[in-house]
């Protein structure tokens, strides 16, 4: 009868408890990276910026547009659920446009995008219904960095042949992505980032 | 055969075991979402009460108000955004007036903590030097937290406060639906709320307060928006 060895046994649980921490200095910078696609930037068609970090997005849209990387500028309109809870301070749907005013975008090349959105898969669909109607074959997204790998996914699904979507990421203060873990703003992002795409890969 | 009986003797008490789990689920699926909630001592009488926001942060103060109708509401006022210092949003003083009043509160008689720093601990800090203050070292204040930052806060004020100023200050969770202990597991958000709740208060712990970068703000000395990304984007050519 083989017996096992209880050294041996004990060896190998302490590789594997401390293979993550000694290989973290991997893993965990590229955890942060995979989430933020960043694309050759070529001209395209149309610039969307999603709804949501509405200080920051259509700052980065309107640099966009200011380079040539797109004709129009594209934004989503978020629905009643994102009211601000001050009725004088301005939702997304207008401060988006003026924002999007003031740094250069001249208002005829400022579109919203028909109907009101409750996230993603919503943006995905009015960017859908948008190009059935007034054509488009590719379209620059624009959306904070952590968001850019599963919005791109929802986006390219949602739109399918209609146009190739690139993703453009806009800067998030509270998110560095090769040491986001020093951040408690960081760690709560990729936390929750990770939760959504296991969630949108398991419910769609 | 010997091994044989041996599983079988097992299964009994397995089973045994599952029958109560599933029988105790409803208590035992809650306690995620509970340990990320806190909630003051009966015994405990607040003087002063502050919201660090979030949603139902105002039903949470019409209760205590309901409770104590003395109680002395105080506001923390963050820094201005860019987008207030453009003239695109309102400023914060009148949002917190709107916010005050929304509330049922005067706006003139509620004391103001303006923040230079909205980051990390420094809400805490700033509150703990309004408790130190000579005119409220009797006073005992009432933190409405979202439960996602509650252990964060919960930590930081073990790890810097006063013992003497720790003793007068309490967190309590508002109440959010998607945490509810009998839903939270049902819900994406629950999920994700717990969590971060969870992850948050790991990171208090191991590592403190945490940095946090500078806030976004692409308006040049002139006022004007000309923020352009840093490399490599910057390198981008059309």
């Amino acid at each position: 009868m083989k017996r096992s060895n209880p050294g041996r046994r004990w060896f190998l649980v302490a590789v594997v408890l401390l293979l993550p921490l000694l290989t973290s200095p991997w893993w965990m910078p590229a955890m942060g990276r995979w989430l933020v696609v960043e694309e050759n930037l070529e001209p395209a068609d149309l610039i969307l910026v999603l709804g949501g970090d509405a200080e920051v997005r259509p700052v980065v849209g309107a640099w966009a547009y200011r380079q040539g990387l797109g004709k129009k500028v594209l934004y989503s309109q978020p629905s009643d659920r994102f009211e601000p809870e001050v009725p004088f301070d301005p939702p997304e749907r207008e401060l988006i446009p003026a924002i999007l005013r003031k740094a250069g975008v001249p208002e005829g090349d400022i579109v919203p995008l028909p109907g009101e959105v409750d996230g993603t898969l919503g943006e995905g669909e009015r960017l859908c219904d948008y190009l059935k109607q007034n054509g488009g074959k590719t379209v620059l997204v624009v959306t904070t960095n952590w968001h850019t790998r599963r919005a791109g996914w929802i986006l390219q699904k949602k739109v399918g042949d209609l146009a190739r979507v690139q993703m453009l990421p806009a800067p998030s203060p509270g998110f560095d992505p090769a040491v986001w873990w020093r951040s408690p703003g960081g760690v709560e992002m990729v936390l929750s980032e990770y939760l959504k795409i296991i969630w949108y890969k398991i419910r769609g | 055969m010997a091994g044989r009986r041996g599983w079988i003797r097992l299964l009994l008490p397995t089973l045994f075991v599952a029958v109560l789990l599933a029988l105790s689920a409803k208590s035992w699926l809650g306690l995620p979402a509970r340990t990320i909630m806190a909630q003051p001592e009966a015994s405990f009488s607040p003087t002063m009460a502050v919201t660090l926001g979030g949603y139902q942060s105002e039903l949470r103060l019409k209760h205590w108000q309901g409770q104590i109708p003395d109680l002395q509401v105080i506001a923390l006022e963050p820094p201005a955004r860019w987008t207030q210092e453009a003239g695109l949003r309102p400023t914060t003083r009148k949002m917190t007036d709107y916010l005050l009043e929304k509330r049922g509160l005067d706006p003139n008689t509620v004391p103001r903590i303006v923040m230079t720093n909205p980051n990390g601990w420094h809400p805490l800090r700033a509150l703990a030097a309004w408790l130190e203050e000579p005119a409220h070292l009797q006073d005992r204040l009432l933190i409405l937290v979202d439960p996602t930052r509650a252990n964060y806060f919960l930590t930081g004020s073990f790890s810097f406060l006063p013992r003497e100023v720790r003793s007068r200050i309490r967190f309590e969770t508002l109440p959010i639906p998607d945490l509810a202990p009998e839903v939270w597991w049902r819900r994406r958000n629950g999920w994700k709320d717990v969590a971060t709740g969870w992850f948050l208060g790991a990171f208090a712990l191991f590592a403190g307060e945490g940095q946090y970068g500078e806030r976004f703000n692409p308006l040049d000395s002139s006022g004007k928006i000309t923020w352009a990304p840093d490399s490599p984007l910057a390198g981008a050519t059309p």
